[in-house]
């Protein structure tokens, strides 16, 4: 067995000193460290028959781990898959992320996504901003429109004001308006008009749909400085929002 | 005056005489200097002798002070006993009418009464300094001496026997003498006047007033005073109905008392009864029936029994505010608030703790905008029920939780809703857990542990960037039922789980709880593990005049999740749960009879007590005859919703007076009118002398009958005073005068490289 050096009395006089004075703030930072979280929850990607169902899905994970220093939410840090048609693979989580349903066509994947929100999920509809994804923006928004009308046709597509809760409830967000991603960085006017828009079963809202590209922010697509961080506090804004509304 | 005082030696030398105490204590201190001395005097170092000797003299000051709190000194204040010739003796007669009425041989127990006193008067005179007379009815007068005690005055109509003691207490007499038949006609406790007489320190004497008076033979007087029950109940919800009952009773005995709905008989007791006047209150747990109006009719006594009947508004639906306060973010309230918004009735205010940074109004219109939980329990009053989600112990403040047991206590419910042990342990021995009806599980390694496998993978490196598509599906702990408590066959669990096993709520997590408080009512277990004992799930109890709810499960939204969107099993299950908190709503009409022995030819005073937003209600006198009389209501002075209004009764027999309000609620009194009046002071009653001997024993003082029972001043002179000591040395300047002495002590050491 080795032998440690003997500890001098000075020496152990300033270990002595060192830990009174560090002790309480080593305490302090470690119930920093122990924050209070609610339910565990699981994010989501719905897994449509899309070839684009999973783009950015390599950048969840930064989004999950800036939701987990935000905020109180116990979210997992792992990013899943709910298949479109698995009911209750999508029941498991209360809110779906999706590249867009529109491209789902069986009849079990349109049941499916109406009865999720139907139970009280939540549907969150990106479109990405690579043009090769979505070539038209104003079409992306017609046809999400047009698949909940027949899936679900008790829900209304509306536009949301730039006053509503939602560009407030957490982040303010600047003009009430949502930070867009633009392919290559490249400024789109007609695609920067659009703002948020919700899907409204009479005063609830069930789903919601962005055109802004907020995944290709928070995976780090070329934006000014400051989109990714702009891009996770709307989503943040909005999975909150989610939260707080009645299912 | 300062009392006097003197020091002594404490802890174990308190034992020595103080000569050996000293010795040893100087003995100690001797050695100790020398030590110091001899040490600082072979120093590893050579000191310049300055600080050789500030340091010997840290050192020896340091013993010292040591030595000084070893000796424990202590400061000793002596009370002087109270002077021989100061001594004050209050003798108080009952002059009511008990003690005037003779019997066949033409004495009063008045009479009788003085008689004894004045053989044990020159003993009093001879103990006390002062004598000083009061005489007593319904209420204590001086009186000059015993004949002014016994002669000025006409007898009164009641004994006011334990009130006139307490004011006689309040003139600060050394003791007090009492001639009485101990009857007090008001129904007072005999236990709270004792207390107040051993807090006083004054001991009480009695003289047993007794002659040969047979009791009446008219048996017990029985009336029913009052009856209380909510205007409005909700369907299935448990209310309380109440009574008081007036019992007149020549001796011991026990009152009958039944509540009947319809011709179903709800609930039945017997009230113990003791000889006097008792005001006896009773209150009976009533589970609302299906929808529409409900009669409630108290009986009491036998031969005819007296009657009093309510009616009670069942509802279906009714206004519940609920205040919903959050501590950490979930989904949970998103379901909650979805299941709550299918029935209109329930109004929701919603609260998310500040610190989340999250600013949702849910607010109900005309409710106040709440930016935290209260700390005011008026700010509360508005909400019927509050829900606490998810709460942890530290979000709360003292006033928050103090606020919280108030609302409660005045009627208000409140849901405590956590499924983490870890939360729920912190609350241990908070004012909220006192409230609640369970106690909280410490939290354990073992779970913590078992937590961290179930629960939450914090990576390093988030996310699993390496894990297949395939393998991306979240793994979660099963849903698990819950299971009714064995025998539970309360109609209120009931209530909320309709259909067993088709509608049971499910869970994932659950906090654990050590145990369920006694008079708690646990209406939900977990379904037992292999080899487990179930867990408490969902318990309430009555706190005051509110419940008080612990549910230690997440808020069920995952059970949502996985039923049917056809399904309305949770918002059924959350519903019935606030409904059956919901308190009932104002109170029913009620009549209260304040003239307390009614006869013919007096008036007959009553109140009428409604609610205030609804009209006035009509009343009417119906004789034994059935002649009906209907009375003028004058709005009374106590209350902004009660009426009064008077008849007088112009036979002897059964009376009854109906209250007729609006939305067919109603209220019945019915009541002997005799010839005379029935007070327990004209019935008769033989004396208490078991009473008045249970509280002079109680209270150091005795019974007075021939032998003497004072003792003369001089002997008094003996007594020893009282002692206070007082620890002198372990005050907080002393031992950081200590501390400081050592550690200047080392930082000089230091100074000189001793260290």
């Amino acid at each position: 067995m080795k032998n440690s050096d003997p500890i001098t009395r000075e020496h152990f006089l300033r270990l002595l000193l060192a830990g009174a004075v560090f002790t309480p703030g080593l305490a302090a930072l470690g119930g920093g460290l122990d924050e209070l979280r609610g339910d565990r929850v699981g994010w989501a990607r719905l897994k449509t028959p899309s070839p684009y169902w999973l783009r950015h899905s390599t950048g969840d994970a930064t989004l999950m781990q800036f939701i987990r220093q935000q905020t109180t939410l116990n979210i997992d840090p792992t990013w899943y898959v709910a298949d479109v048609e698995s009911l209750p693979e999508m029941c498991k989580y209360p809110l779906l992320f999706s590249q867009g349903v529109h491209m789902v066509q069986s009849a079990t994947g349109h049941g499916n996504v109406a009865e999720h929100v139907r139970r009280g999920g939540f549907l969150l509809v990106d479109a990405c901003c690579n043009r090769d994804v979505t070539p038209d923006f104003d079409a992306f928004l017609q046809q999400e429109t047009d698949f909940l009308a027949v899936a679900l046709p008790e829900a209304k597509v509306v536009s949301l004001p730039s006053s509503h809760e939602i560009y407030r409830c957490c982040f303010q967000i600047p003009d009430g308006h949502p930070p867009h991603t633009f392919f290559k960085n490249i400024y789109d006017a007609q695609k920067a008009a659009h703002g948020l828009y919700g899907v409204m079963i009479g005063q609830r809202m069930a789903g919601l749909i962005t055109l802004s590209g907020l995944q290709c922010g928070w995976d780090h697509m070329v934006a000014p400085v400051g989109n990714d961080v702009a891009c996770m506090r709307m989503l943040v804004n909005i999975y909150i929002y989610a939260m707080m509304q009645g299912g | 005056m300062t009392p006097p005082f003197e020091w002594q030696f404490g802890g174990w030398l308190r034992g020595f005489p103080p000569v050996t105490a000293w010795g040893i204590v100087a003995a100690a201190a001797v050695a100790g200097l020398v030590l110091v001395v001899w040490l600082y005097g072979r120093t590893l170092r050579q000191l310049p002798p300055a600080a050789r000797a500030a340091l010997t003299l840290f050192r020896a000051a340091i013993v010292l002070l040591l030595l000084l709190c070893l000796a424990n000194p202590s400061r000793v204040e002596k009370e002087k006993p109270p002077a021989a010739g100061s001594k004050k003796l209050a003798v108080i007669v009952d002059r009511s009418a008990s003690m005037s009425i003779p019997d066949y041989r033409r004495a009063t127990r008045l009479a009788g009464a003085v008689r004894i006193w004045k053989e044990h008067e020159g003993e009093a005179s001879a103990a006390f300094s002062e004598i000083k007379y009061y005489r007593f009815a319904t209420e204590l007068a001086p009186a000059a001496n015993l004949d002014d005690a016994v002669e000025t005055a006409k007898p009164g109509p009641e004994t006011h026997l334990y009130s006139a003691l307490r004011q006689a207490l309040d003139a600060g007499p050394d003791a007090v003498v009492c001639l009485t038949d101990g009857l007090d006609t008001t129904g007072a406790a005999r236990d709270e006047l004792a207390g107040e007489a051993l807090r006083r320190n004054v001991p009480l004497y009695f003289v047993a007033s007794i002659n040969r008076l047979q009791p009446s033979r008219s048996g017990d007087a029985v009336n029913i005073r009052e009856i209380k029950a909510p205007g409005t109940v909700l369907r299935q919800v448990q209310f309380s109905a109440s009574a008081v009952f007036e019992v007149g009773s020549p001796r011991d005995s026990q009152l009958p008392v039944e509540l009947w709905s319809g011709d179903t008989k709800l609930a039945s007791t017997n009230l113990p009864v003791r000889a006097g006047e008792n005001i006896l209150p009773w209150s009976v747990p009533v589970t609302a029936p299906d929808p529409g109006m409900m009669s409630l009719e108290f009986r009491a006594g036998k031969n005819p029994p007296q009657a009093a009947a309510c009616t009670v508004e069942v509802a279906d639906h009714k206004t519940v505010d609920v205040l919903y306060y959050q501590g950490t973010l979930q989904w949970g309230y998103r379901f909650l608030r979805s299941a709550l918004a299918s029935d209109p009735g329930f109004r929701l205010t919603s609260i998310l703790n500040p610190a989340l940074d999250v600013k949702i109004s849910v607010e109900t219109p005309d409710q106040p905008t709440l930016p935290d939980l209260p700390d005011d329990v008026k700010a509360l009053k508005p909400f019927q029920i509050v829900v606490m989600a998810h709460v942890f112990a530290n979000q709360l403040t003292a006033r928050q939780q103090a606020a919280l047991v108030e609302y409660v206590q005045g009627g208000g419910a409140v849901v405590f809703i956590s499924p983490d042990t870890q939360a729920t342990a912190s609350f241990a021995g908070s004012a909220l857990e006192q409230m609640l009806p369970v106690v909280f599980a410490p939290s354990s390694l073992a779970e913590d542990g078992e937590n961290n496998l179930n629960g939450f993978r914090l990576l390093a490196v988030p996310g699993q960037p390496g894990l297949p598509v395939a393998s991306r599906s979240q793994s979660l702990p099963g849903l698990k039922p819950f299971a009714l408590p064995a025998g539970a066959t309360h109609s209120a669990v009931s209530a909320l789980f309709e259909k067993p096993g088709e509608t049971l709520p499910r869970f994932v997590n659950n906090a654990r709880v050590r145990a369920v408080k006694p008079g708690a009512e646990v209406l939900a277990v977990s379904a037992p593990a292999v080899g487990g004992e179930p867990q408490v799930l969902l318990a309430r109890q009555q706190f005051g005049n509110g419940y008080a709810v612990a549910m230690m499960t997440d808020l069920l939204w995952r059970w949502k999740m996985s039923l049917p969107s056809s399904s309305h099993a949770l918002e059924k299950f959350w519903q019935q749960l606030l409904l059956s908190l919901a308190p009932s709503s104002g109170e029913g009409l009620r009549l209260i009879k304040l003239t307390e022995s009614p006869s013919i030819h007096q008036p007959v005073v009553l109140q009428i007590a409604g609610s205030a937003a609804e009209a006035l209600p009509t009343v009417e006198a119906v004789s034994p005859s059935r002649d009906r009389q209907p009375l003028t209501l004058q709005p009374a002075t106590n209350g902004e919703s009660a009426w009064t209004a008077s008849f007088t009764p112009d036979a002897a027999g059964d009376w009854e007076v109906r209250a007729i309000g609006s939305g067919k609620k109603s209220a019945r009194l019915s009541f002997p009118v005799p010839v005379t009046s029935q007070s327990a002071e004209m019935m008769n009653l033989p004396p208490d002398v078991g009473g008045m001997r249970e509280l002079a024993e109680a209270t150091g003082g005795a019974m007075i009958e021939d032998a003497p029972v004072f003792q003369p001043r001089e002997n008094s002179a003996a007594a020893p005073g009282l002692q206070h000591v007082r620890p002198l040395w372990n005050s907080a300047w002393l031992l950081a005068g200590l501390l400081g002495l050592y550690a200047t002590e080392l930082i000089v050491r230091r100074r000189f490289k001793l260290l």
